[in-house]
């Protein structure tokens, strides 16, 4: 069922999947970039999330995240910009060659671009890592098989002053949830990984640009379909 | 108009249904057996809708029948509508102009935590969407949300193979008014959990109704997610909760009280000028949220909110245990006290079936009570303390610090605030 993304063949599929954005986005200015580090542990094909440390102040604290961060004057390009913080956040060095593409960027509500790095960092175990501890509070991996287990997946609908607006994902039951962007982020992982065993739930959401996959599983629906009939009406 | 509204239809429901049921009761009333009826509620919570008929037992049969008329095949008429518009707009100026802030606050807090989905929607219907609510928007709510895996018949007192025979008789096979035509698309959405803030200035200073004045009062309240009532850990954060008790300053005392729970001892009696420190603990399929609610004079609103975020703060430390145990024992008496009460043992029944398929005795959660340890309420005080929080405040808000500065006296050892400096005093 799940096909063996860890193989070489695999990895050649992703990449050549990812190749048109990355080419297209790799040097498009953008506000922050993640790494989404496909690792293998203990033989079991995992994406390796960090939890944000409760010291930091903001509206992301405490929560899960890839590693990354806002991109500095300094950087060539986003992809610098994730290994950089990669290898800050958690002492984890990428080389260049492992990165794979980049998946479509997302948007935060305050308009910001992130560009998610999609890399293989190989046979990795979590525990040995030593994550910097005014960043970050630990760092987990959830297999990919449990994260596409229909149990554990769910979605939540937004509504914005009295009107739905868009829908994310959230994945559950591993050591903590997984939602907002980085839930939308592994959603589009799962999609490139897994085609055909992901459904995928998220609706709504606008982003302008929406390159970087091949085929989605369905088309995104834009908020301005919606329709004038009351009731249950979801834009999906 | 669209997914906000349902969680509104909800405060018609309650509306329309009292009214539907009074008629039934008016034509039984001629009917001299069922002079044993007694009493007929329905109430709205935030996640759950609930029916609940009291009678004598020998008018099960004719009980459960109501029940299923009432529920499948509401008459939604015109003028029945119009009417229940009118009785939801009374309640939400009743809502606006009567001191006791509750369930103003309650939603706000809601609102704030569950930013934009879930429970955090409007439970209380906007007077904008008053207008819009007609017969066919109720009938897609119904269609979509009163299917038979979101219901469940629940009786007392009476003998699980009659109500089974009765559910047989009058719920099985029953087309309901709205008709079950195409499938249905329910929302199974996951309460998501993301903290905020939620601010209602408003002027409070004369809010008395009669001729009394009551002070002027700000109201805060500030929350922290806890978590499901599917988790173990709920059992220590409902502890947390008894521990943390308090209530008005004006409360007489007395057993069973609270008055030694730490909201009155270490804020009521010591600071003269709060009004109100209680704590709440609201909980659901897929979160919770604990929440300590305080009111002051406007003026003291920034010390407020210190003593209440040093209060969370020190849920983190130690647990006395012999506050524990207190704790504990007024947990467990009120669980049976209130499990001695029919409406509660209906929502007991109803929420726990609905939830887990399977229902936790009184003497099962009595047990798990017993075994709560003080490193079990130290170890769920730290995580709730990770998260962000969730602030709600009504009032003059002058003073009121920033979230980002609650947020920072939140994750500090402390709990005090950040110190502002002003250059004129």
């Amino acid at each position: 069922m799940l096909p063996d993304c860890l193989s070489a063949e695999g990895e050649l599929r992703c990449r050549r999947l990812l190749a048109g954005a990355t080419a297209r986005l790799r040097a498009r200015p953008a506000s922050a970039a993640v790494l989404v580090p496909l690792c293998s542990v203990r033989g079991v094909p995992a994406l390796l999330y960090t939890l944000r440390s409760s010291r930091l102040t903001g509206r992301h604290k405490g929560d899960v995240s890839f590693p990354g961060g806002k991109c500095d004057p300094a950087d060539q390009d986003v992809v610098h910009t994730a290994l950089r913080e990669t290898r800050e956040e958690l002492g984890l060095a990428v080389p260049e060659e492992h990165v794979w593409g980049l998946l479509r960027p997302v948007y935060d509500p305050k308009k910001a671009t992130v560009v998610p790095v999609l890399a293989g960092v190989g046979p990795l175990d979590p525990q040995s890592l030593r994550p910097n501890s005014e960043e970050v509070d630990e760092v987990f991996a959830l297999p990919l098989a449990h994260l596409l287990q229909t149990k554990n997946q769910g979605y939540t609908h937004f509504c914005q002053g009295g009107h739905f607006r868009y829908t994310l994902p959230v994945f559950l039951h591993g050591p903590h949830r997984v939602w907002g962007l980085t839930a939308v982020i592994t959603e589009f992982a799962l999609q490139l990984l897994a085609p055909g065993t992901y459904q995928p739930h998220l609706a709504g959401l606008s982003c302008s640009g929406a390159e970087g996959l091949a085929h989605p599983k369905q088309p995104l629906a834009s908020p301005c379909q919606a329709s004038s009939t009351p009731g249950l009406n979801k834009g999906l | 108009m669209k997914r906000n509204t349902l969680v509104e239809l909800l405060t018609f429901w309650k509306n329309w249904h009292f009214r539907l049921l009074l008629d039934l009761t008016a034509k039984m009333k001629f009917c001299l057996r069922w002079k044993s009826m007694g009493v007929f509620v329905t109430a709205r919570h935030q996640d759950t809708t609930m029916y609940a008929v009291s009678a004598d037992s020998k008018g099960l049969d004719t009980v459960v029948g109501l029940l299923a008329d009432v529920v499948l095949q509401p008459r939604l008429t015109d003028e029945e509508v119009e009417m229940t518009r009118m009785a939801v707009q009374f309640e939400l100026e009743d809502l606006n102009l009567r001191p006791d802030p509750e369930p103003l606050l309650t939603e706000m807090i809601h609102e704030a935590a569950y930013r934009e989905n879930t429970v955090g929607l409007h439970r209380f219907c906007p007077t904008e969407n008053i207008a819009k609510i007609n017969r066919e928007v109720l009938h897609s709510y119904l269609r979509n949300y009163y299917t038979p895996d979101r219901m469940v018949l629940a009786g007392v007192g009476v003998e699980h193979e009659h109500l089974v025979d009765c559910a047989r008789k009058y719920l099985l096979g029953v087309q309901p008014a709205w008709g079950s035509a195409e499938v249905v698309d329910i929302d199974r959405s996951v309460a998501q959990y993301t903290g905020g803030i939620a601010k209602l200035e408003r002027d409070m200073s004369n809010v008395s109704l009669g001729p009394t004045p009551i002070p002027e009062l700000t109201h805060i309240m500030v929350g922290l997610e806890s978590c499901s009532f599917l988790e173990e850990d709920f059992i220590p954060f409902a502890v947390l909760n008894m521990m943390m008790g308090g209530g008005g300053s004006f409360s007489a005392g007395g057993p069973g009280k609270g008055m030694f729970s730490r909201l009155y001892l270490n804020v009521l009696n010591r600071h003269h000028w709060m009004y109100n420190a209680t704590s709440y603990h609201h909980s659901y399929e897929d979160t919770g949220l604990l929440c300590i609610h305080a009111s002051a004079d406007p003026r003291q609103v920034r010390e407020m909110v210190e003593i209440i975020t040093k209060e969370f703060i020190l849920m983190g430390g130690s647990v006395d245990a012999v506050e524990l145990e207190r704790a504990k024992t007024q947990l467990t008496s009120m669980l049976m006290m209130n499990l001695e009460s029919r409406p509660v043992i209906f929502e007991d029944v109803g929420r726990q079936v609905l939830a887990t398929r399977s229902r936790k005795l009184p003497h099962e959660l009595c047990m798990l009570i017993r075994n709560v340890k003080p490193e079990d309420v130290k170890r769920v005080a730290s995580k709730m303390l990770r998260g962000k929080p969730a602030v709600a405040a009504l009032g003059d808000l002058t003073d009121l610090p920033t979230y980002e500065h609650i947020q920072t006296a939140l994750s500090s050892k402390d709990g005090r605030l950040p110190r502002t400096y002003r250059l004129f005093r």
